[in-house]
């Protein structure tokens, strides 16, 4: 289920209601379980410290432990929903303002009728541009980053076939790596664990 | 305090000052010409570059990027009806009518003189609180810091997230990050699992980068581009009369009365934390038309809504300014990044900064007093530049910020385990935001969790539950706990209402905070509807 935004992790998307109904999505169950296997772990942890030092983690967790648990348990039960995963119009939000206009460039929840396909299509975009941060991360670790930069830039564009983007890109990155990074911040970038 | 006061404007008037004045401003103006770029993303991009800078000129370059974007974002507002931040959304509503009705460079004339008449009597009305203010923190002990700063954790948190449980776990979860690394009480590292990189905990850059650049990149890359925008060509130098730019000079200042007025209330708007942002535009623009005598005239592209919403635009950014310097609270998120800045330059924000540091404060009120003024100037002289800006497909801007995100995390720390930390705060940033968490609960949380940590410690060990018959204390206690339980307290009194006999009025079904979730004569009805 996803709420009224339609939103949901990667691969999540299943709306099993109709469009118009206030609806969850199982990525959410998810982020609700990790939360409290995270929050309860945090707390476990916590309680090998000295009691100075856990003891306002311990409280932090607390309230972070319990919330979550409300949350998890709210979203088995509708009654609770509007408590714990209630959906938060944009005309709420931003008193007065238009539901398209509200969210735009913010992180205020998105318009409510986007279609199952469009949702999917985001997901698997995020996924996409997830793995070309990874990517660009490990080009870093491994190349450093007077390499790592470049490579990524030729790499990124030039999968989109924009040829003269891609060179034109890494030229002016390692360019903007070398000279301002380097050369004027004097920024000691490591060279990556291959070179 | 006229000492400290020229002192400032010494400070800034340095060529270095003016410089990065100049460039913060050049910069908040094209970012904020790009939808999906907004104020915090140019913030946390430009942290980096401020370690070892002097004080003054580093917050000038900061302070200026986050006053710049107001009048650019609200170009693309009027020009194509899409806000180039969000702030600028409640600008669409009479800017973009009247775009539409052939006056586009007047519509930007009363944008541009509002939003900088706006910051102008911001930057007055807190140069005048500033020695209250600092009269007033006098009386703070550490249980109203602690207070206070949990005040702004969950009032940012039950304004930006989608529930009250998302919102507390926003916040919490942000102290939880700031907690990991050395404690300063027992000398413990705590949540490092042995790592020799975090022993000093998350990286500020690393957090605030990871969580609002990054996540944004990811969220805008999978965003549908929007389709390229024509609006012909625009002839804002040769107007006709009654459609040029200064006829909507003139039309603001024909308004003065509501300038002023919005201008207050953004102001005051943004003093309260978590309260400003997105929501003193609209509030200010309801004003205007509740107040207006022809209100059936808003939406129709009149002056008055323009005005209204642009001159609380950046009033309340000055607002924002005096709970983040004087209380080391921050009142919205450019301002909880600007912190991060803070701590970057070695600066404490709170009492102590008004007290030793009174110099920067006010050279920060004059960098938005002078960047309101040239952001204008700057912002109209750029529109046609604006416009092709805006139309830049955002899978091209995206390796860009990505790049600059992962150059500056390591030129900030020095570690490549904080370039690791940044994706993965990006993907936690990306999660929050999709699923209704608030992502600056989480940062502010993460900026605050030291205030907390200390002035909890304090009050166990000096105050206990005395602290409690503190007037100020017991106030935002309070004002804490009804923020959490009042929501609950408005459905339940509705759902009661609804059962009455002969109550059967049609009624919007409360969400948890009194938000309306559609026509539903029952809220249960509604409840049940809702399907697994």
């Amino acid at each position: 289920m996803t709420e009224a935004d339609g939103t949901a992790g990667p691969g999540t998307e299943e709306p099993l209601a109709s469009p118009s109904a206030r609806v969850r999505s199982r990525g959410e169950l998810v982020v609700d379980i990790l939360l409290v296997l995270g929050i309860a772990w945090y707390l476990y942890v916590a309680q090998g410290y000295p009691p100075d030092g856990r003891q306002i983690p311990t409280v932090v967790g607390t309230v972070g432990l319990v919330a979550a648990v409300i949350q998890l348990v709210g979203w088995f039960i509708p009654r609770l929903w509007s408590f714990t995963h209630g959906n938060r119009p944009a005309s709420r939000a931003a008193p007065g303002a238009r539901p398209d206009t509200a969210s735009a460039g913010g992180h205020a929840p998105a318009a409510p009728d986007r279609d199952a396909g469009a949702t999917s299509r985001e997901s698997r975009d995020t996924v996409v541009i997830m793995a070309w941060a990874a990517f660009f991360l490990v080009a870093i670790l491994v190349l450093g980053y007077v390499y790592g930069v470049p490579l990524f830039f030729l790499a990124y564009f030039g999968a989109r076939r924009s040829w003269k983007l891609a060179i034109g890109s890494a030229v002016v990155m390692w360019a903007l790596t070398q000279f301002v990074f380097i050369d004027l911040l004097a920024i000691p970038l490591p060279g990556g664990a291959w070179l | 305090m006229l000492h400290s006061l020229l002192d400032g404007l010494t400070s800034l008037g340095t060529l270095q000052g003016i410089l990065l004045l100049f460039v913060g401003t050049l910069l908040g103006t094209v970012v904020g010409a790009i939808p999906g770029l907004g104020g915090a993303v140019l913030l946390t991009l430009l942290l980096p570059f401020i370690y070892n800078m002097p004080v003054v000129p580093a917050l000038a370059l900061l302070l200026a990027a986050h006053t710049g974007i107001y009048f650019s974002g609200s170009v693309t507002a009027i020009l194509f009806n899409t806000p180039g931040a969000p702030e600028s959304a409640a600008t669409t509503f009479d800017g973009y009518p009247m775009t539409e009705a052939g006056r586009p460079a007047r519509a930007l004339g009363i944008s541009a003189t509002a939003t900088t008449i706006g910051g102008w009597i911001g930057v007055a009305l807190l140069m005048a609180l500033i020695p209250l203010m600092n009269q007033l923190t006098t009386l703070f002990h550490p249980s109203e810091f602690l207070a206070l700063a949990i005040l702004a954790i969950v009032l940012i948190g039950q304004m930006r997230a989608r529930s009250v449980t998302k919102g507390v776990i926003s916040g919490a979860v942000g102290l939880m990050i700031s907690f990991v690394g050395y404690d300063p009480i027992t000398g413990v590292q705590r949540f490092t699992a042995g790592q020799v990189s975090l022993y000093n905990g998350f990286d500020i850059t690393a957090v605030a980068l990871g969580l609002f650049a990054f996540a944004e990149m990811f969220r805008l890359y999978a965003t549908r581009p929007a389709a390229q925008v024509q609006i012909g060509r625009l002839r804002l130098a040769r107007a006709e009369p009654g459609t040029r730019i200064r006829d909507g000079a003139a039309d603001v200042l024909a308004h003065r009365w509501l300038t002023i007025r919005s201008s207050i209330l953004g102001t005051v708007l943004g003093i309260v934390p978590g309260v400003g942002g997105v929501a003193a535009n609209f509030v200010s623009y309801g004003q205007a038309a509740r107040i207006s005598k022809h209100p059936e005239k808003f939406g129709t592209g009149i002056p008055e809504g323009i005005i209204a919403p642009e001159a609380s635009s950046i009033s309340k950014e000055a607002g924002n300014l005096l709970p983040t310097v004087a209380l080391g609270v921050p009142g919205g998120v450019g301002m909880a990044v600007l912190m991060s800045g803070f701590t970057i330059l070695g600066m404490v924000p709170g009492p102590s900064m008004l007290q030793d540091h009174q110099n920067v404060v006010w050279s920060m009120a004059f960098v938005i007093a002078i960047a309101s003024l040239l952001a204008s100037l700057l912002g109209l002289a750029m529109v046609p530049g604006l416009i092709r800006l805006a139309n830049v497909p955002s899978r091209i801007l995206v390796p860009f910020v990505l790049a600059l995100g992962f150059l500056g995390v390591y030129a900030a720390s020095n570690e490549l385990s904080q370039t690791i930390a940044v994706l993965a705060f990006g993907v936690v940033g990306w999660a929050m935001a999709r699923y209704g968490y608030s992502v600056p609960a989480a940062m502010i949380g993460f900026l605050l969790g030291k205030v907390v940590e200390d002035n909890l410690y304090l009050v166990r060990n000096l105050q206990g539950w005395a602290s409690l018959e503190r007037p100020l204390t017991a106030l935002m206690t309070a004002i804490i706990v009804l923020s959490l339980f009042a929501p609950l307290l408005r459905r339940a009194r509705l759902l009661r209402l609804l059962r009455l006999p002969g109550s059967g009025r049609p009624l919007t079904a409360p969400g948890p905070s009194g938000e309306t979730s559609g026509t539903a004569p029952d809220p249960e009805a509604a409840d049940r509807k809702e399907t697994v």
